[in-house]
Order: structure tokens, then sequence, then C-alpha cells
């Protein structure tokens, strides 16, 4: 299968920081490493223990940070080379699911050192954001083949979801005038941390709502992401829920955007 | 089905009617000049045939195709503009790399060679050329890319006078040898009137002038002479334009020219393009 | 050979113009290659069209001749076709105002030939 130009390009423009990223992830962990044998240097009788979690969680933060950063370069190098926002758009999808991929791929492979950092020194335990989330569903079994199945499953949906979202937020910026920019940003900071805690409290303390609003968007939360149920499954599905609005709000509002000045 | 056809292409920017109904076709091999003042709606009829911007109505279509969002129409075209669009900390080299890639008759070894007779360093970033390089850089790209229509918006913007010669030169062996159809938006009228085969004049988004440069050059002259003789002389006849200095007078006159009633000591010279087109563009 | 851009005769015109005069002061011999249409559109920065036109003008009149592959030749013969073009049109041009002015002054034929005659001394 002959890779299009764009999505070479596309994914070529990642090199860089992911090196990075893996980098510091590898000093994480030798950090840790290190103090741990230190520590045991130290402390003769062992009565320490260096908590691991959620590493796995990091590729996340930073494919969303990606995402922000994957439009208008991309944009403007495309229509300078005659490719059409379709082709941009579709690539790019596929450029995102390559990373969330490949990352997710080495996110098992990260766990896997980590486990082993872990069964090597008793002092070190170290467990997937997976494991904390669904807590149930892998007692018993810490190291099975179904928990790195399931994450690598698990994260795919996760990173695509989360540099969906990035993505479709610079795409609406790049949209918006400098006005509107400054209206959404101060508005959804007012709104988010400001009015909504406000109102939530006022609500339930005045006796209008028996239960207060973010509670139940707690629990709605967990029932989406499966918590309740103890099943990633549901929370993959979620995901992917959440990649498709994304991507398909981000197909409107890109379809008919110009060239700015 | 040949060519690239603009077909009632009408666009606004808010209460601005940037182009209004306009078009005309751009045939194969041939090089035009498409003119007009500051605002006029040049840049943006470009940026509306390389799927820049979209009409409000109307469509283009290059060579029988769609050109809206259309990756086998706009394979065929390329557009260098003021603006550049290439990653601001990709060098020189990157990008040849990569518009090799994009466009697949684009000649890397040509590339290399013009960008060494203009002295383009091609290991800088994008970012650090100055206004003349950044133009010669688009230019290099712009004469490489062998696609079968190539829009140059302001191509010598910053280009001192050794640099505008090298780029008409190049331009016209590179036509002569293997022909195609160069579309050159500008101002510099006066350098580039010799080179075009077609001119299309646009004023207030509309096309104004649609023809040939021969036809257009036969369409008037000047005189010069005393201010007397030309005062006398141009009774009558269609003056657009007229300059004094001292007791000497030229004036430029649209409409054919007949030798014989040319009294002695007037001098005919022919129609200069630039004062036409001021004439033509002028808000009056 | 110079183009005039402020020349009301078109350019086309003086190529072939120029290329006829450069064959007539024997620049360009019989049966020699000439410049092609790319290098005279690049040298005088014209368009190669424009070039092409007048070139034709001079292949048609059987001065220019074109060998597949190689380029454009002077035809043989060239010369002698031109100075006959250039004699009707040097009558055209020259004598028949010279005689209209002569006539304004009230110039004899006598005296004409006379001046002539100074003008091929001098």
């Amino acid at each position: 299968m002959k890779l299009s130009t764009i999505y070479k390009f596309q994914l070529a423009e990642h090199k860089k920081s992911i090196i990075v990223f893996y980098l510091v992830i590898i000093a994480i962990l030798a950090i840790v490493f290190a103090i741990n044998a230190v520590s045991g240097l130290i402390s003769s009788q062992n009565d320490f223990s260096i908590q691991v979690t959620g590493i796995d969680l990091a590729p996340a933060i930073f494919l969303f940070v990606c995402g922000l950063n994957a439009f208008k370069e991309n944009f403007q190098m495309s229509l300078q080379n005659g490719i059409s926002r379709k082709s941009l758009f579709v690539n790019r999808i596929v450029v995102d699911l390559t990373l969330a991929v490949g990352m997710s791929l080495l996110n098992q492979i990260i766990l896997f050192i980590g486990k082993s950092m872990a069964s090597f020194s008793g002092t070190i335990q170290y467990s997937s954001l997976l494991e904390k989330i669904y807590g149930l569903r892998y007692a018993g079994h810490p190291n099975g083949l179904m928990l790195y199945m399931e994450n690598f499953l698990f994260y795919i949906f996760l990173f695509a979801a989360f540099i969906s979202i990035g993505y479709f937020i610079t795409v609406a910026f790049y949209r918006m005038n400098k006005k509107q920019k400054i209206a959404y940003v101060v508005g959804f900071y007012i709104l988010a941390f400001v009015a909504f805690p406000l109102v939530d409290e006022l609500l339930y303390k005045l006796g209008i709502f028996s239960v207060q609003i973010s509670e139940v968007l707690l629990r709605f939360l967990y029932a989406i992401m499966g918590v309740s149920a103890q099943n990633p499954y549901i929370a993959m599905i979620s995901l992917l829920m959440i990649s498709i609005i994304m991507r398909g709000l981000t197909w409107l509002l890109v379809r008919k955007v110009g060239i700015k000045n | 089905m040949n060519g690239i056809e603009v077909n009632n292409v009408t666009k606004r920017f808010g209460d601005t009617l940037a182009l209004n109904q306009v078009s005309f076709k751009f045939e194969p091999n041939k090089i035009y000049g498409l003119l007009g003042r500051n605002g006029a709606g040049k840049s943006t009829l470009l940026n509306i045939i390389t799927n820049r911007l979209f009409p409000d109505e109307g469509d283009v279509t290059i060579e029988g195709l769609t050109s809206a969002e259309n990756d086998e129409a706009q394979n065929k075209v390329y557009l260098m503009s003021e603006k550049s669009l290439y990653p601001d900390s990709m060098s020189c080299r990157e990008v040849i790399k990569w518009s090799g890639m994009f466009y697949p008759n684009f000649d890397l070894e040509y590339a290399m060679e013009i960008a060494n007779q203009f002295g383009l360093d091609i290991n800088k970033k994008v970012k650090t050329l100055s206004t003349g390089f950044s133009s010669i850089f688009k230019i290099v790209i712009a004469l490489s890319v062998n696609t079968p229509y190539v829009l140059f918006d302001e191509p010598v913007l910053g280009l001192d006078a050794n640099h505008r010669e090298m780029f008409y030169k190049l331009l016209i062996k590179k036509y002569s040898h293997s022909p195609f159809t160069a579309i050159i938006s500008t101002h510099l009228i006066e350098e580039v009137s010799m080179i075009l085969e077609n001119v299309m004049i646009i004023k207030n988004g509309e096309l104004l002038i649609n023809e040939s440069c021969e036809t257009l050059l036969k369409s008037g002259y000047s005189v010069s002479g005393t201010a007397q003789q030309i005062d006398d002389f141009i009774l009558n006849k269609e003056v657009i334009s007229i300059d004094a200095l001292g007791g000497l007078k030229t004036a430029t006159i649209i409409g054919a020219v007949d030798k014989s009633t040319i009294p002695h000591g007037i001098e005919i010279t022919g129609l200069d393009l630039q004062k036409f087109f001021i004439k033509l563009t002028n808000e009056e | 050979m110079q183009i005039n851009f402020e020349d009301e005769r078109p350019i086309f015109m003086q190529i072939a113009e120029g290329i006829e005069d450069a064959i007539l002061t024997g620049a360009f011999a019989e049966e020699e290659q000439i410049p092609s249409i790319t290098e005279l559109s690049v040298n005088y920065k014209i368009n190669p069209a424009t070039a092409l036109k007048g070139i034709s003008i001079l292949v048609d009149e059987g001065i220019i001749f074109k060998k597949r592959g190689i380029g454009m030749f002077v035809a043989q013969g060239a010369v002698l076709k031109l100075r006959d073009k250039r004699k009707e049109l040097f009558y055209e041009h020259f004598i028949k105002r010279l005689i209209e002015e002569a006539k304004k002054l009230g110039i004899t034929i006598e005296e004409i030939l006379c001046m002539v005659e100074r003008g091929y001394e001098e």
C-alpha cells in the first residue's frame, strides 16, 4: 500500500517530540530504579516502598498536546501542495491511529519493564492505570496476558480520543477570530471553575436538587467508563463515541475553512 | 476541456464584493498577465483557483475537473503567493524534498541549479530568509514543479534588478523549451509587458480587459512634440493621458494611427501599457 | 540588433527587420545558423511566441529555413531577395518623401542629383 505524502508529512512532524517524550519516560524509570537501589543500600530492612502508577497515562496528555499543534502548519502545507481538506482530514485520522497504536504498543513495553523492575526488587510496586481503575478485574493476575491485551486496546481508544479532542480544539481556534478566542477561553474558565461550582453548591444547599450536579456527572463518568461495571470495554466504546463525535465536529469546521490573511 | 475555466465566480468578504461574476479562460501553454491595482481581486481569484478559498458563487474547472477539493485537479496547478505557506522552521532543502514528493514531475536537479544561480543557501530555514530571498526561494520551487499551470503572485517582490532579470530569463527559457501556462499577477507592468502574450485587467472585482498583448498595444499610440503641435493634433481624438514638460507635450491616444496625418516634427511611439493601465484603473 | 520597446512598430516586426539587417550586413552569412527562438527571446526578454512570429515572416519569405532538430539557417540567395525588397521600400520611404519635400522647397531635379553626388563624395 502506497502511503500518501500528506500522511508521511503529518507523521514526520511528530518524530522529534516523540523521541524526547520517551527519553523522558525512560529517564523517569531509570531514576525510580536508581532511587530504589540507593534506598535499598541505605536502609537494610526494606521497609519502604515506591509506588509507580499511571505512567501509562502520560502519552495521553502528550498526544492531546500533539493534537493541539497538528492543524495550522499542516493545513498550510497541504494548501501549498494542492492537497484537499478532505485528504488532509482523512490522512490526519490515519496518522492519529498510527500514533495511538504505536504509543499503546510502546506503553505495553514500558509496562513490562516497569513490572519487571517491580518483581526484581520487592520494594517497587508498579501498576498500570487500568489496574487502579478496574482493580477487581485484574486482581490476582497483575502480570497476566489479559492485562496486557486489554491495556493495549484500552490505550488505543484513549489516545485516539485525546488526540481527537486536541485536534478539534485547535481547528476550532483556527476558525475563530481574536475576540471569539478570548470569549471562549474566558467563558470556559468562568463557566467551569467559577459559575459551575457556585451553582452546583447553591442548588444543593438550597434543597432545589437533592443531589449535587457534580456528583451526578461523576456517576455518569463512572458509568460510561465502565468503572461501576468494572468493564474496560464499556470505556472503550465510550472513548470511541467521543472520537467519532470529535472527528465529526472537526470535519464540519474543516470542510469550508479558507486560508487566513 | 483544456485550460483553466473560471465560471461566474463571485466572492464576498463581509460587505466587500471582492470578485463579481468573473468569467474567463486560461488556455494551455500561454503566458498571461493578470494586472490590477492593490485590492482589485487578483489574489482572491488565484486563491479560489487553487482551492485556498471557496467562491460564494460560480466555480472553476482545471482541464475539465472541478478545482474545489479535488486532489487530481490541484496537482496540475502551483501557486507561489506573497505569503509563504511552508513551515517556518523547515530548511529550504527539506521543503524542496517534500515538494518533490507532492509533485511527481518536480525537477530536483533543476531546482538545485537555479537556487545556486540565485545565490540561495538552501540550508537556511524558511523563516530566516530575507524578503528578496524568500521570493527567490518560492521562484525556485515554482520553476521546478513542472505542473501544466503555474501561478505567480507578485513573483519579484523584494528582488533586486539583477535577480529580476534572472527570473524573467529563466521563465522565458523554460517556457520556450517546454511550454506551460504561466500566469503572472503583478503591478510591475512595464517590466513584464514584453513577456506577456495575453493581458487580463481586473478592476474592483470585475474583468475589465481580456486581450492579447498585441491587440492591446495596437489599440493606441503616443505622440510627442511642442505643446502647440500636440494641442492641435489631439482635437477630436480619445486622449487618455497628457504629460507636459516645459514647452513639450506627450499625449497618449486610443485609436488607430493614420501616419499620413502626422504633421512633421511630431514623433510617434508605441502605446505605453502602464499608462494605459493607469488610465483604465483610475477611480473616475 | 536592438529592440526598442517604445517604437510603435510591433516587436515581431522589429525582430524580423533586425535579422534582415544582420543578413544584409553579412553578420549572418548565407547558409549559416542564426540564434534560436529561445536564445532570441531570452536575450531580448520577450515572449517566445513573438520571436516565433517574426521568424515565421522570414521563413514565409524564403529568407530563413528550418533544419529539423538543428535550428534555423539563412537561405541561399537571401541577400539578393532582401536587397530587392528593401529597394522598393527605400523608394517608398525615402525617395517619395524626398521628392515631396523638394517640391515644397522648390528644388529642381538637377539640384537633387548634385546633392546626391555631394553626399556620396563626403
